[in-house]
């Protein structure tokens, strides 16, 4: 542990949120896909095995920036063609860390809002790039009678805090395949360099496209290895290889030491979708569109310096057991894992580590059971 | 539009696309709503077997147009309400 970690220094946060990934889909949860970029991240780290979603996209990100049940919000479910999204009310890590003297910025789906106000831009980002909503509109275009739908083209916006945000370009299928490569992995990258450069502590929200449908294979990845035999295997091949290319820039930008990296998904796979063929929730139900989800893990790591974990400063460091559930045992072969059940509501960074919330804030996060060293491998629960 | 025997609406043809937001699998079973609206293409799916969002989940956008189509329904119910079953009914004021 990095007890010496003055409590209110302020690492850098780079969290990626990968789009419908399941609790088995990656090789340190027993994937068959070779991921070795994210098992080494999770030996280095905290990996959850308990770590609970909501049913899908727009409520677990709620969760996720806001600490509170996404019922609370009028966010519990994914909507089609109406006014949804996080209210002005809403206050968001990234309006926290922002608060807190960081600079903040997202690059991929948001899916919390669609309209001016309810914008990254306006929940506390300095600035983004990407979708309002969700990747499924990439293929909207495709189909001939989209055109007397009534419907405006998809597009994938931008944004800068203060502004409105703008359409940056269209969001069809030329783009699906290519929009981590080319577009949200360079620019959360940037990101990242311009800060360290910088020295400013950062919070970055990387909201990668795959594994949604619909998922359109990117041709450097897609039959490419003789260790994957499918879609679905190469694009968690290429997510693999992606989150590297986020660490290596941590590391290339010599902040590695001062940066805690949180890899999540919002929800466990689709398969049941034909589209998006493959996946595995391991040992919980499946959530799809039309699966209701009892659990998703998340691999994480968070750390500050290689080799020391410092999960108490954890934006997902708190806890929620569940009473009468009975839990799986830690793996062995993890240094840290825990089989503590979490949930994504308790997202919301302490304090401990600003230097600045409002005290209003305590009472907002009440839905967010907060407990201290509840990720330590021996620590308990206050509840 | 197809209604239920509650009067609830079930479904929404718009062009080659159907769909459904409630339904039953028989007559012993309550209509309900799966979680979302269920959407077939009719015109190479025409016996409603393939739904495009288990299939494809990129379809979503059919919601819009019927949504409209439903829209423009609940207004007319509004100003032009329903009969009753079995009510006296001399025609709209």
């Amino acid at each position: 542990m990095a007890t010496d970690q003055p409590s209110n220094s302020k690492p850098n946060i780079v969290f990626i949120l990968v789009d419908n990934v399941g609790w088995g889909d990656f090789g340190v949860y027993g994937g068959q896909t070779p991921t070795p970029r994210i098992d080494k991240l999770a030996s280095e780290g905290v990996r959850f095995n308990n770590y609970n979603v909501e049913i899908e996209c727009t409520p677990s990100r709620s969760a996720i920036m806001t600490g509170r049940m996404p019922v609370r919000s009028g966010t519990s479910v994914v909507t089609f063609g109406v006014p949804y999204g996080l209210a002005p009310f809403e206050y968001t890590v990234a309006q926290l860390l922002s608060d807190a003297g960081y600079a903040t910025a997202l690059y991929g789906k948001w899916h919390l809002g669609d309209v001016q106000g309810r914008f990254p831009s306006d929940k506390g980002f300095d600035e983004w790039w990407g979708r309002p909503n969700t990747w499924d509109e990439a293929g909207y275009t495709s189909y001939p009678l989209f055109k007397e739908s009534g419907m405006k083209p998809p597009m994938l916006m931008e944004g800068k805090k203060g502004q409105p945000s703008t359409p940056a370009m269209p969001l069809d299928l030329s783009v699906r395949g290519i929009v981590d490569e080319k577009y949200l992995i360079p620019k959360t990258i940037d990101f990242i360099q311009r800060n360290a450069a910088a020295k400013k502590p950062f919070f970055v929200y990387l909201g990668y496209s795959e594994v949604h449908p619909p998922i359109v294979p990117n041709p450097n990845f897609a039959d490419k290895s003789t260790q994957r035999g499918g879609l679905y295997s190469d694009i968690i091949g290429e997510m693999d290889f992606r989150v590297g290319q986020v660490l290596d820039a941590i590391e290339g930008a010599g902040i590695a030491d001062n940066t805690l990296v949180v890899l999540s998904s919002d929800n466990g796979t689709s398969s049941s979708i034909a589209a998006t063929p493959g996946g595995s929730s391991g040992p919980w139900r499946e959530i799809s569109s039309l699966r209701r989800s009892k659990a998703a893990v998340v691999p994480l790591r968070s750390y500050v310096g290689r080799d020391t974990c410092l999960p108490e400063a954890s934006p997902m460091r708190c806890w929620r057991p569940r009473t009468g559930y009975r839990r799986s045992p830690a793996s062995p072969v993890r240094r840290i894992s825990s089989p503590r059940t979490a949930r994504s509501t308790a997202s919301m960074p302490q304090r401990s580590f600003l230097a600045k919330a409002r005290p209003a804030d305590a009472i907002r996060l009440c839905c967010s059971v907060t407990q201290a060293n509840c990720c330590q491998s021996n620590g308990r629960s206050t509840r | 539009m197809l209604f239920g025997h509650a009067g609830e609406l079930l479904s929404v043809k718009w062009k080659i696309y159907k769909v459904i937001f409630r339904y039953s699998k028989a007559i012993e079973d309550p209509e309900g709503a799966g979680q979302f609206p269920l959407t077939y293409d009719l015109s190479s799916d025409p016996g409603e077997r393939w739904e495009l969002g288990s299939l494809k989940g990129d379809n979503a956008w059919v919601f819009t147009p019927v949504f409209a189509e439903v829209a423009k329904y609940e207004a007319s119910a509004k100003k032009y309400p329903n009969i009753k079953p079995g009510q006296d009914f001399n025609g709209y004021k």
